[in-house]
């Protein structure tokens, strides 16, 4: 299955009770980054512009845990930088699992075969491996050769031992929808992976390369086409039923950067994971005094492409949850991780 | 200072009966009436007021959008005046007004349709659309007039116009719309929904111009506002 039911159902609990107790804005999956030092240098990134001595500042997991706690998401998605890099990474991770927080750990898979042996399979912790197509493909985006080869060593590996993998696939420019068919086949046949994320890709305002980039309306062309293959039905995604629907475009939504707080080195960034406008030193700070209604599509010039899960994943949870027929498609597609409708 | 404000319709304008609005029709007919006005005189700002069809689907109805640029079909984009846009964003900020500052589209016609608003709001990013907000910023801008928009949503993006309405024209007056009505008892509910939703939007503009002529008054550092005498 795609999200596991444990996992679905406790963010179900989650969301009833911040219904019930009539929150206006609630975090549902807090994006940890504990460093921003990479050991790659993917065409696009954004994350890896720093200055070296920001890059050298990594949070411990004593502040790991407490963003955590402060936060309340029942979900973590630990990225970065890569995570790995992180040289108490087993036990941040191990720290959160015990605090029952849903841990994926999005990583380039390199170092996946160094840290194995200390990790422990859990249905709280997942890997999410960063793969954007095929061996050519991939490579070329992360612009190092042998790095695909290595990821799918290490996920092979990672399952032999029971742990969780899943994928994440940022959609460019140059990723035809065929070469994405055959690609998503070999994860879910081949690897048998246990659920796949895509994301448009976003142009980062400090991206090097912005030519790789999809504008919006491409992007809902480029993401009809992927969806409609006859293939569809056999790939599992760890996405709500209404996510897929926006990204064909059959769907409006505007984004809700809140429902994905990002905690990185400096501080909790402002306003989303993808644009900085500042940190500032705590959740509440954060949720309280960020001028919310400022960001989003049609509302601020560097919202316009975006259409990553992380501004708009949450929106389509907390849509699901209030519509009785899609909360039964997303049970639906959480049972069989496939398509429902 | 004075502000010429204008609202599109008798019904827009009776939300707004306070501060006398100019009542400058639907349509291609508001910036008709814009230039000629402008050809006499001489505001220090245009002030348009009125409701617009939902494209933003985190807004419902009396969601109160300032409208931060305009566009529409294969035009160029047009941007609100910076300082008189910022000091009324400011200002409805320091009330605690619930409004968003986003782009807006004007189209011809109405858009009906839940399918329609979703393609345009794919396409074009705005918050919400209207017939005649586009014009009336070309006039003012060819006339070196600042000009600012605050529009309330009346439909929302996931829902579509009652029938009758979907092809509501500047010259559709509200006995054929109601006799249309009535032809469709199904369609019932959806009207007396719409007759909410209108007031709700009505109440939201009421609430707000103020705040925005205050603004405009202050940005301009004068106390009073007289509105540009009718006629
Ligand atoms: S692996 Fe991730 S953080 Fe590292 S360079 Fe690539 S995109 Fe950036
Ligand atoms: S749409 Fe949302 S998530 Fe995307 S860049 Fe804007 S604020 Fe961030």
């Amino acid at each position: 299955m795609g999200i596991p039911m444990s996992e679905a159902m406790a963010v179900s609990r989650y969301l009833v009770k911040q219904k019930l107790q009539g929150k206006k804005r609630y975090p549902l999956v807090l994006m940890l980054e504990p460093l921003w030092r990479c050991n790659l240098a993917c065409v696009g990134c954004g994350k890896i512009q720093h200055p070296e001595s920001i890059l050298s500042t990594y949070l411990s997991p004593e502040e790991c845990w407490a963003a955590a706690e402060e936060c309340g998401a029942p979900v973590v998605s630990i990225a970065g930088g890569e995570p790995l890099v992180h040289p108490q990474i087993d036990e941040i991770v191990q720290g959160l699992v015990e605090r029952k927080r849903f841990v994926h750990l999005c990583t380039n898979a390199i170092l996946l075969n160094r840290w194995l042996p200390k990790l422990e399979p859990s249905k709280y912790f997942t890997f999410t491996v960063h793969l954007d197509g095929m061996r050519e493909l991939h490579d070329e985006m992360v612009d190092r050769e042998g790095v695909f080869d290595k990821a799918v060593a290490g996920i092979r590996e990672a399952k032999r031992l029971g742990f969780r993998v899943s994928t994440n696939t940022t959609v460019f420019g140059d990723s035809s929808p065929e070469e994405m068919r055959r690609f998503f086949n070999f994860l879910m046949d081949d690897l048998k992976i246990d659920g796949m994320q895509i994301s448009p890709g976003y142009d980062y305002p400090l991206a090097p390369d912005q030519s790789v980039f999809l504008k919006r309306p491409q992007m809902i062309q480029t993401f009809r086409k992927l969806l409609t293959m006859p293939d569809r039905a056999r790939w599992r995604f760890n996405h709500t039923p209404m996510f897929l629907d926006f990204l064909q475009g059959k769907l409006p939504m505007q984004c809700t950067a809140w429902g994905n707080p990002t905690r990185t080195p400096l501080g909790w960034q402002r306003p989303c994971y993808l644009m900085n406008e500042g940190y500032v030193q705590t959740f509440r700070e954060l949720l309280e005094e960020t001028e919310w209604d400022r960001y989003g599509y049609g509302r601020d010039a560097r919202c316009t492409n975006c259409m990553a899960h992380c501004g708009y994943e949450a929106t389509a949870v907390t849509a699901t949850m209030k519509s009785p027929f899609e909360g039964l498609k997303a049970g639906m597609a959480t049972l069989t991780g496939r398509k429902s409708a | 200072m004075t502000v010429l404000l204008l609202a599109p319709t008798a019904r827009e304008a009776a939300a707004l009966a306070r501060w006398e609005p100019l009542v400058c029709g639907a349509g291609e007919a508001a910036s008709r009436l814009l230039e000629n006005r402008l050809a006499t005189a001489r505001p220090t700002l245009v002030l348009l007021a009125g409701f617009c069809g939902g494209l933003d689907p985190s807004l419902a109805p009396g969601s109160v959008v300032l409208c931060r640029r305009v566009t529409a079909p294969g035009a160029e984009e047009i941007e609100a005046p910076r300082a008189q846009f910022e000091a009324v964003r400011k200002a409805l900020r320091a009330q605690r007004r619930p409004f968003v500052s986003a782009r807006l589209l004007t189209t011809p016609g109405p858009v009906a349709t839940r399918a329609e608003k979703t393609d345009l709001w794919n396409e074009y990013g705005a918050a919400g659309v209207d017939m005649e907000t586009y014009g009336v910023a070309a006039a003012a801008s060819a006339a070196g007039v600042p000009w600012l928009a605050i529009r309330a949503v009346i439909d929302a993006a996931g829902t579509s116009l009652p029938r009758a309405l979907r092809s509501w024209s500047p010259g559709t007056t509200d006995q054929r719309v109601a006799a249309a009505a009535l032809r469709n008892p199904l369609d019932w509910p959806k009207y007396g929904r719409f007759a909410l939703h209108a007031r709700a939007a009505q109440r939201a503009l009421r609430r707000t111009v103020p705040v925005v002529l205050r603004a405009a008054a202050h940005a301009a550092l004068v106390e009073d506002i007289p509105l540009v005498p009718r006629g």
